[in-house]
């Protein structure tokens, strides 16, 4: 849709700056939309996904790419995995955000039901150790971005470890 | 004549639209939104309105 159109159209519609107006209308709703998301204290957490106006503006270029895991971090009580990704808004058609698999020296651990927030996924792990080497394993389709590109297969993906648990 | 008079008496169909007084009541009723936001305390944010307000027809 090309709002520019209808600054030129009518005189009217000029001196009111009338595709101007529209265009702010759906950016600052779509940008209300991902505030809420990244509002901690609003229980929704898909109003952008659910609500996101004018999702097939040829101008918009199309998201291709899939996100990807930008650091994944150890916290220093051992038991917390936070994940980040490069996407801020990440969907999961089963709700549960399976498949990540935590190694931890010799040992594997099955992650899920994380806590969710804005591109990042933080999940409650086996104890881990000061100076246990980990790495993080990632398989499935589940996990999408808001353009529907699936998170990529993960393997052996470097975990900073910042447990302080003897 | 304001811009919203303006925009509805472009055509008859602005007019049966009434296009600019639509498009002020949607800028009002998101505006009105943020400031309930802004108050809401069960929100975190407090800022909605100063970041994501829309100016009236008229002011542009």
């Amino acid at each position: 849709m090309e709002l520019d159109l209808l600054n030129r159209s009518y005189p009217a519609m000029a001196r009111a700056k009338l595709g101007d107006v529209l265009q702010e209308l759906i950016d600052k709703r779509n940008a209300l939309l991902e505030k809420l998301d990244a509002d901690v204290l609003v229980n929704g957490a898909n109003y952008a996904e659910t609500l996101w106006a004018i999702t097939d503006n040829p101008h918009i270029p199309a998201d291709t790419a899939a996100p990807t895991l930008t650091s994944a971090t150890i916290g220093t009580d051992g038991k917390t995995l936070t994940l980040v990704f490069d996407e801020t808004t990440l969907t999961s058609a089963s709700g549960d955000y399976e498949g990540f698999v935590l190694n931890v020296d010799e040992d594997t651990s099955a992650l899920s039901a994380p806590v969710r927030t804005n591109g990042t996924l933080v999940f409650t792990c086996v104890e881990v150790a000061s100076g246990a080497v980990c790495t993080l394993d990632y398989t499935g389709a589940d996990i999408k971005d808001m353009a529907g590109n699936a998170l990529d297969a993960i393997t052996g993906a470097a975990v900073t470890n910042q447990s302080t648990v003897e | 004549m304001s811009h919203e008079d303006n925009l509805n008496r472009i055509s008859p169909a602005t007019r049966d639209v009434g296009l600019g007084t639509l498009l002020q009541e949607l800028i009002d009723q998101h505006n009105a939104l943020l400031a309930k936001l802004d108050a809401d305390t069960g929100v975190t944010g407090t800022d909605y309105a100063s970041t994501l307000g829309i100016a009236d027809l008229e002011d542009r």
